[in-house]
């Protein structure tokens, strides 16, 4: 082999392992930063009224696409849910079909990945502007800690926000279905919620829609409050990191679902 | 002269006076600092004695504001040491660099002022934070700050609605909140109409003398300098080159003083970039 | 955004969340169901549980009337022992016949509890003598073939 092709190889092997280490630097990162959130939460607490101000700009401004959305979602999994029951002669079951998916997978996925893109990207912007115009700086100047007064509530309200928004998520999609389901296709009221309240249990199902939304809460609230205090103070910075917010976050979510899943719904029949 | 009139006393000023090491406030002494790779400080010495107004010049990306942030006690040098009233900044415990930074003011270039609350806000937001004062009692404090720097009358507008001038004024208002006894301004006058480069300079004097703080000013800006600060320091590559007090200065003979007060385009700072000879270069692809 | 406005609305989001999980947790679950009524437990043995599952329920003319509680092997019978807990609401005899079926042919595994005419009542505690055990489509399909093979030599 001649010399160019080994110095390419090594170049290329090195950049790999400086990609790995990198990732694991972050995730490390990542962990340090949580704990400095959690230690400064108690006095984040004592100012209340500004984790209620950021609940209202998370949770509150995403509630019109968290809504429509969970309407349309629910309307299209009855339309197509009904296609594939009429071949078994099950449409009676499409309450419960409607119901479970939403519960279990997609209303905390789906309303997860659309909290990262809105309400994330904003915490991530907004953070990352006050960093590049030296708010955060001048919040350390005046002996302020800004992870306490800016990072954690912001945290928290993400954490709080989510499984309100999906648990509305999938009220409004059972509700879109019902509305396909029986106002428009014409099955039976009384079937789709009799089977639905027959199939789904509140344990395992509901409880572990609800403990995925605040993991998935937490890991965009996260994601979302490094990358803007994390950004470099440019607008080339505070854009990248907002883009990163929202890829981060999504993939996040996704893999995190499949591990929550796997744990919590083995060997749990129909 | 209506900033004259909001001081309490009009301090007596002697810029031929040498400054007395052993009384200073701040002290910096061989100071070297890099980010990263980048070589920034190499061995800065440099005295504030208590009361007086220093300026640091120099050109864009010299250093300026990092020494701001190693008195500030934001960075840590590599060598030499930052004393503030005789403390050790980068020795301090947190604690106790919170408690010092609790002393001090700073206005940061552009202002930064917190955008999402109002002026009042802003000003009232140390006063909340370090103090249990009763809100009927910060609310007279925030008016008189806004006072000295004339917008009490602007106290409900949001930071977005202020011109550059008067959004300088409000963060010099926050600077001062806590009556600190260090103030560091950050390029105070960048970017302002030759209206707000007066009064902010005028104001950076009296508040300086009526309050008996220490400043220290960051700028480029030589004239609105000359007419107000009693000693400057002129840095170029990481070290101090030069340094005198206003007259000293206009009457120097000093290369890089004398470019940069009478705005030369060529001297010891160079016009043009380090590159290879003109004419090679032209004909680089003519063989 | 004033302050007093911004709590209202957190207030209204809020409110609303939490209504929306009551919502699931009521309407769509079935948090309010036969696990919080009194009850009585009851055993039975069975040789085969087919596709019977901890909770499912246990019904009587088609009404939910408790729910599986456990279910383990005898060690020495090799035979299923399933624990059934009852709603107190209801008596059955000492003589009630429990089965497994199958709501319809797809459909979930449930217990039959058919009421005898003794008038003794089972409490809690007791177990039930006849059972029934679940019917396995296999051994049904290869009974059938047996039978239509044992036909055909027959016939021959």
């Amino acid at each position: 082999m001649s010399s160019n092709t080994v110095s390419d190889l090594t170049q290329a092997l090195r950049r790999i392992g400086g990609t790995v280490t990198g990732g694991v630097e972050r995730l490390g990162y990542m962990a340090r930063f949580l704990g400095a959130i959690l230690w400064q939460t108690p006095m984040a607490l004592r100012r209340l009224h500004l984790t209620v101000r950021e609940i209202y700009f998370s949770g509150v401004l995403s509630l019109v696409i968290i809504l429509m959305s969970g309407l349309f979602v629910g309307m299209v999994l009855a339309l197509q849910g009904y296609e594939v029951l009429r071949r078994y002669g099950a449409q009676e079951q499409l309450g419960l079909v409607v119901a479970l998916s939403l519960v279990r997978e997609l209303a905390p996925v789906i309303g997860g990945l659309l909290f990262a893109s809105r309400a994330g990207s904003a915490i991530t912007a907004e953070i990352g502007l006050m960093k590049a115009t030296e708010q955060l700086s001048a919040m350390e100047m005046m002996a302020v800690d800004p992870i306490a007064r800016v990072i954690a509530p912001r945290f928290w309200a993400g954490i709080i926000s989510m499984p309100l928004l999906v648990a509305l998520f999938s009220a409004l999609g059972i509700f879109g279905g019902y509305l396909i389901g029986v106002r428009m296709i014409g099955i039976d009221a009384g079937a789709f919620w009799g089977q639905m309240q027959a199939g789904v249990k509140f344990w395992p199902d509901i409880t572990n829609g609800i403990i995925k939304s605040i993991v998935f809460g937490a890991a965009v609230s996260l994601i979302a409050v490094l990358e803007g205090y994390d950004a470099k103070p440019t607008a080339e910075g505070v854009s990248s990191a907002t883009t990163r917010t929202v890829v981060i976050s999504s993939l996040a979510i996704l893999a995190l679902d499949f591990v929550l899943t796997a744990f919590m719904f083995r060997g749990v029949g129909l | 002269m209506p900033v004259a009139a909001t001081a309490d006393k009009h301090a007596t000023l002697s810029p031929t006076r040498r400054l007395d090491p052993a009384a200073a406030a701040i002290e910096l002494n061989d100071v070297w600092f890099a980010y990263d790779r980048r070589q920034v400080l190499r061995g800065i010495t440099m005295t504030v004695p208590r009361g007086k107004i220093v300026a640091i010049m120099g050109g864009s990306g010299c250093g300026k504001t990092t020494i701001l942030r190693l008195i500030g006690g934001q960075l840590k040098p590599k060598k030499g040491k930052v004393l503030v009233g005789g403390q050790s900044v980068p020795d301090l415990e947190p604690d106790a660099l919170y408690a010092l930074r609790r002393k001090f003011g700073m206005l940061f270039q552009f202002g930064a002022l917190f955008t999402d609350m109002t002026v009042f806000e802003n000003i009232a937001f140390p006063m909340r934070e370090h103090t249990d004062l009763p809100e009927s009692m910060i609310r007279d404090l925030v008016l008189m700050k806004l006072d000295a720097v004339g917008l009490r009358g602007a106290a409900q507008l949001m930071p977005a609605e202020l011109s550059g001038g008067m959004g300088r004024r409000v963060a010099l208002a926050r600077a001062i909140a806590l009556d600190p006894m260090l103030v560091m301004y950050d390029e105070p006058f960048a970017g302002l109409d030759p209206i707000s480069l007066a009064v902010v300079g005028q104001l950076i004097r009296r508040l300086n003398d009526a309050l008996g703080i220490t400043s220290i000013v960051v700028t480029h800006d030589v004239y609105e300098s000359l007419k107000i600060v009693d000693y400057l320091y002129f840095v170029s590559d990481g070290r101090i080159v030069a340094s005198g007090t206003p007259d000293e200065v206009r009457a120097s003979s000093d290369p890089f003083v004398r470019q940069f007060v009478d705005g030369q385009p060529d001297g010891p700072v160079r016009f043009h970039y380090p590159a290879p000879p003109y004419h090679k270069a032209l004909l680089a692809d003519v063989q | 955004m004033n302050r007093a406005a911004i709590d209202l609305w957190v207030g209204v989001f809020v409110a609303i969340g939490l209504g929306a999980i009551l919502f699931l947790a009521l309407k769509v679950g079935n948090l309010l169901t036969l696990d919080q009524a009194p009850s009585y437990h009851v055993e039975a043995n069975f040789d085969n549980i087919g596709g019977l599952k901890l909770r499912s329920p246990v019904k009587a003319a088609g009404v939910v009337v408790g729910r599986v509680e456990s279910i383990k092997l005898d060690p020495k019978t090799y035979a299923a022992v399933v624990t059934m807990r009852i709603d107190r609401d209801y008596s059955f005899s000492k003589d009630t016949i429990a089965s497994i079926n199958t709501s319809g042919l797809l459909g979930e595994v449930y217990i039959g509890l058919d009421a005898g005419g003794d008038t003794a009542m089972l409490k809690d505690g007791d177990h039930i003598a006849k059972t029934q055990s679940a019917v396995v489509i296999e051994k049904l399909i290869s009974q059938f073939l047996f039978d239509k093979a044992a036909q055909g030599g027959a016939g021959k």
